[in-house]
């Protein structure tokens, strides 16, 4: 669905999709978590993933029940 | 080193160049990997950092020959250069006139996290263009980066550590001018560390076996990296 979407198109801007999602997508917020250590970056990144995959998991069980 | 002066149409001048490979620099190195059908008055110009046309003005092309065996003295040292994996304990930058000394063995982890994901780019990106020119299969056997690629890896890597200043992408990609005044011999090895222990920039140096089993994970690992950045969206 993402790839019909054209999710492709955001390849070329690299690692600032990363930096963007992180910043909630606010430019001055970019050099803060530039200068992060990183494993704080990827705790956080690991975080919304597991949120993400508890969110899809979740929805499809009360869409089941209904 | 070696120095020679030689009689131009406009007087003399003094040409020096390195003769060992622990002399030449980055730099030096990366300007002739660059220069297309290099021949040994290119090569004469990029070590002495001479123009060629100054070059060109020497009365006597034999004047030459010299400096034309060291240059294949050099050639042939260069060719094994990728295979030395001595990364220095410390290397030393000089800043405005100061010397800056950096901890290196004790300290391979590329923080903070825009030094890490600047790199982890870089890196993907040549190991891509590289299976697209040869091919996927057994690509790490005959992998080797371009200078170009190891002088931003450094720059990324280094350029907190030796300036004390917060990350700044534009500031860590100038800093390449810097990390090419290294020598040749200190710089490759640091950057080869960082494209062997890939996609883990965090990690210390390893043995050769972890490296080995490290080997077998790559592939699956940096397929799913390939596409992270846009699976996080």
């Amino acid at each position: 669905m993402e790839k019909k979407a054209g999710i492709q198109a955001f390849e070329k801007f690299k690692y600032i999709n990363t930096v963007n999602a992180l910043a909630g997508g606010d430019i001055t917020k970019w050099s803060v978590i530039l200068a992060m250590p990183y494993d704080r970056v990827l705790t956080k990144l690991l975080l919304n993933k597991t949120e993400a995959e508890y969110q899809r998991r979740y929805s499809e069980l009360l869409n089941a029940q209904r | 080193m070696i120095e020679k002066t030689l009689k131009t149409t406009a007087g003399k001048i003094q040409v020096r160049i390195p003769t060992l490979l622990d002399e030449l620099t980055l730099g030096q190195m990366m300007a002739m990997q660059e220069k297309h059908e290099l021949d040994d008055l290119d090569a004469i110009s990029i070590l002495s950092g001479i123009s060629k046309d100054e070059l060109n003005s020497v009365k006597n092309f034999e004047d030459f020959l010299t400096f034309g065996d060291y240059v294949s003295s050099l050639a042939n040292q260069i060719r094994y250069l990728y295979n030395n994996d001595n990364i220095p304990n410390k290397v030393t930058f000089i800043l405005n006139g100061q010397k800056v000394a950096v901890n290196v063995i004790r300290n391979l982890s590329v923080e903070p996290a825009g030094a890490f994901l600047a790199t982890r780019d870089i890196i993907a990106d040549e190991i891509n263009e590289h299976i697209n020119l040869y091919g996927e299969e057994d690509w790490q056997e005959h992998f080797q980066p371009s200078l170009k690629a190891c002088c931003q890896v450094l720059a990324q890597y280094f350029f907190c550590r030796v300036t004390n200043k917060n990350y700044d992408e534009y500031g860590a990609e100038a800093f390449g001018e810097e990390v090419k005044k290294l020598r040749v011999t200190e710089a490759l090895p640091i950057a080869r560390h960082f494209f062997t222990c890939y996609p883990n920039l965090l990690k210390q140096r390893i043995g050769f076996l972890p490296r080995l089993r490290l080997q077998w994970r790559k592939r699956q690992v940096s397929r799913r990296l390939k596409s992270s950045n846009t699976l996080i969206q």
